[in-house]
């Protein structure tokens, strides 16, 4: 699969891989673990994530995958794809279609995903353009709440102690999920175009606000003990604001967050399948259909929340592993055989 | 490819139009409910539109229930149509009702991803059904007539803009007290008025409220201003008296916290909207005008925090920054308790803006 990337396009490309369906979820659990630090905590993270792509853009000439790694690669993504439809399945039962049957939900989701990896690369990587009007009008939409937040809300700062911080800094790790994306495609950006430096901290500047935002949306408008009964913040957030053009702004950014997230889910789609044709000779249309095939199924079998949960839970540590593990070991090795 | 992708990917949005449409011969849209009852024993109301000779009424059916819900389900049993509460406007709850923790009633209105929180909520006096029904001609859109007169009490600062996302907000802070608007029926004509504010402290109605004016005082404390606020008074100076009406411009507040003290300051910039008295273009006269007004507003504004200390409901919110900057104090205990004994002094200096189109 040859393809060129501009470095709008790669930036893109990781901004919705890495903030799609996660943007919704992940604050309720970090701001239960850490508090009123959360937004403290977080602006650390975000060094941290800045370091991990300082690293990337370092080494990734040398993350080189053989057929192996990259099976354990496949093997992630396909865990990551499915535990996000299952979560959109579950989230969108309860906002919008309670009664549209979870197969049909789920099809047509991986029936856009299917239909874009058909297609030509460009397909997938320019379906993210969609969004770019679409993420001002979400913020634009929280900021509504303005009025309401409670600046006092972010203080008392320094409460949390060793051992939350650690759980906190574990929980923050799904905003994360799909940063390794960073060391695929990275080779494919046009040679003539800088990512180091600048490029790259803008990018970063773009991910840390955005995340950092809703940390901080969450703690200005809700209440500490409140914040632990609302698993969609953002949602309520927009629930309970009212503008004479639209009745109920949550129900317009609920199908906002799901074009967004099928988006995401495109693009592991693509990266997986990507990933595949390295080392596959050829049947690439045999191989997508059956792979999405596997996307319909494989999230019916997860018709609980807490089977959604276990294996949200589960994913912070594959990433650890896919995301700093083994790129370790592989970088190493391969700086080592250069030698 | 790529727009056949974006117009796939857009077509999802009419799967709700499959199997989630609601069609209204199914449902029938409540836009009003009342709460009365104790836990365990509920008893509500649910206000109605039907559709006549080609007017609207308003019906209402009752149920009761160990829940919301259920009073909900038993209400349901007496409509032709499911009783649908996405497009609540209204929520009342009876004054006995509200001093057991009001959370319990709001709970199911609150986690249902379905109903809208932008609804308003109050606190009525007296009996629940004679709000449904009143004895005085409202309109036929009683529904309405709540919500309009409690934004109509909103923009004139009288209540406190809350809905039912910030009434929870509020009930699982511990920094601040709930205030909802109070509403009674005047005796001599029947209608349904604000009354004022009733203070609650945690997640129970105190049975304590504050009339029109002090409600007004209290949503300045609170640097929460609506379009208009305006104070009358009759000034006196040196054997002559005038009546004054002004109106709040602007408002700014510091407050200094120590551990065995608070001290607010508050300036206003006022603008004279009432003033027979010649002689407000006189530097002199607006200087005893100001004068005389901040020491008005500084005795009131004193007054209304008695009050809320009386009734242990910190509806002002000073604990927030007492939560956030200042442990020693909030390390005491219960914030409630503290603040009720916390000696507080409000001061106000009154600076006239405007003199109005005389001047």
């Amino acid at each position: 699969m040859t393809f060129k990337l501009s470095r709008i396009q790669f930036f893109l490309i990781m901004f919705i891989a890495q903030t799609g369906t996660v943007s919704l979820s992940f604050q309720t659990p970090f701001i239960n673990v850490v508090g009123r630090d959360a937004w403290l905590i977080f602006i650390g993270v975000g060094i941290f994530h800045y370091v991990l792509l300082l690293l990337y853009e370092k080494n990734y000439k040398y993350f080189v995958l053989g057929p192996f790694g990259s099976w354990l690669y496949k093997g992630y993504w396909l865990l990551i794809i499915v535990s996000f439809i299952s979560y959109i399945d579950y989230t969108l039962a309860v906002w919008a279609f309670p009664d549209t049957p979870q197969i049909v939900v789920i099809s047509i989701m991986v029936g856009v995903s299917l239909y874009a990896n058909l297609s030509r690369p460009e397909t997938v990587i320019n379906l993210s353009v969609i969004l770019i009007p679409l993420i001002p009008i979400f913020y634009l939409l929280l900021l509504l709440a303005w009025p309401e937040f409670v600046w006092t809300n972010l203080f008392p700062i320094g409460e949390v102690d060793s051992s939350r911080l650690l759980k906190g800094i574990l929980t923050s790790q799904f905003t994360f999920i799909g940063i390794e994306l960073f060391l695929f495609f990275r080779k494919h950006v046009d040679i003539k175009q800088k990512i180091k430096g600048l490029p790259l901290l803008i990018y970063q500047m773009f991910w840390l606000v955005f995340f950092l935002s809703s940390v901080l949306f969450t703690l200005l408008y809700f209440s500490l003990e409140e914040i632990k009964m609302i698993p969609e913040p953002a949602m309520y957030i927009l629930k309970s604001q009212t503008v004479t053009f639209v009745e109920r702004i949550d129900l317009f950014f609920i199908y906002l967050w799901m074009m967004w997230s099928i988006i995401t889910i495109s693009l592991f789609a693509f990266t997986t399948m990507y990933v595949h044709q390295l080392h596959a000779n050829g049947h690439k249309k045999r191989n997508t259909i059956i792979f999405h095939i596997l996307l319909v199924l494989l999230p019916l079998f997860l018709h609980s929340k807490e089977h959604v949960a276990i294996i949200q839970k589960s994913l912070v540590y594959f990433h650890l592993f896919f995301a700093i593990v083994v790129p370790t070991v592989v970088i190493l090795m391969n700086r080592r055989k250069k030698k | 490819m790529k727009r056949n992708a974006c117009i796939l990917l857009i077509c999802s949005f009419l799967l709700s139009g499959c199997w989630d449409e609601r069609q209204y011969k199914d449902i029938t849209i409540v836009s009003l409910i009342g709460v009365e009852g104790k836990p365990g024993d509920v008893k509500a109301q649910f206000a109605y539109p039907t559709f006549e000779d080609g007017s609207i009424s308003y019906s209402t059916s009752k149920g009761s229930g160990k829940t919301l819900r259920e009073a909900r389900n038993d209400a349901n049993h007496r409509t032709m149509e499911g009783l649908n509460i996405a497009s609540l406007q209204v929520l009342f709850i009876a004054e006995d009702t509200a001093k057991s923790d009001i959370y319990e009633y709001i709970d199911m209105l609150y986690r249902d991803p379905r109903n809208r929180l932008g609804a308003h909520m109050a606190i009525v006096q007296g009996d629940l059904a004679s709000y449904f029904k009143p004895s005085a001609h409202v309109g036929d859109d009683v529904a309405t007539y709540y919500s309009n007169l409690l934004e109509t009490a909103i923009r004139y600062t009288f209540i406190p803009d809350i809905d039912i996302q910030q009434v929870s907000t509020v009930l699982f802070a511990e920094d601040i007290s709930l205030s909802l608007p109070y509403i009674e029926i005047e005796k001599e004509s029947g209608i349904p008025e604000i009354a004022g504010t009733a203070l609650f402290n945690k997640k129970e109605f105190t049975g304590e409220t504050l009339d029109k004016k002090e409600s007004i005082l209290l949503n300045l404390l609170r640097k929460k201003k609506g379009s208009f606020a305006r104070f009358s008074y009759i000034w006196k100076s040196g054997g002559e008296e005038s009546p004054l009406t002004v109106q709040v411009v602007d408002n700014h507040k510091q407050w200094k916290i120590s551990n065995d003290k608070i001290e607010a300051f508050y300036k206003l910039k006022l603008s004279v909207e009432e003033f027979p008295h010649v002689g407000l273009d006189k530097k002199k006269v607006i200087k005893e005008v100001e004068d005389f007004l901040s020491k008005e507003m500084t005795k009131e504004f004193n007054g209304v925090v008695k009050k809320l200390q009386e009734a242990k409901s910190d509806a002002v919110g000073f604990g927030r920054p007492v939560r956030a900057f200042h442990p020693a104090l909030w390390g005491k205990g219960d914030w409630t308790e503290t603040f009720a004994k916390l000696p507080i002094s409000v001061k106000v200096k009154v600076e006239v803006l405007r003199t109005d189109i005389l001047n």
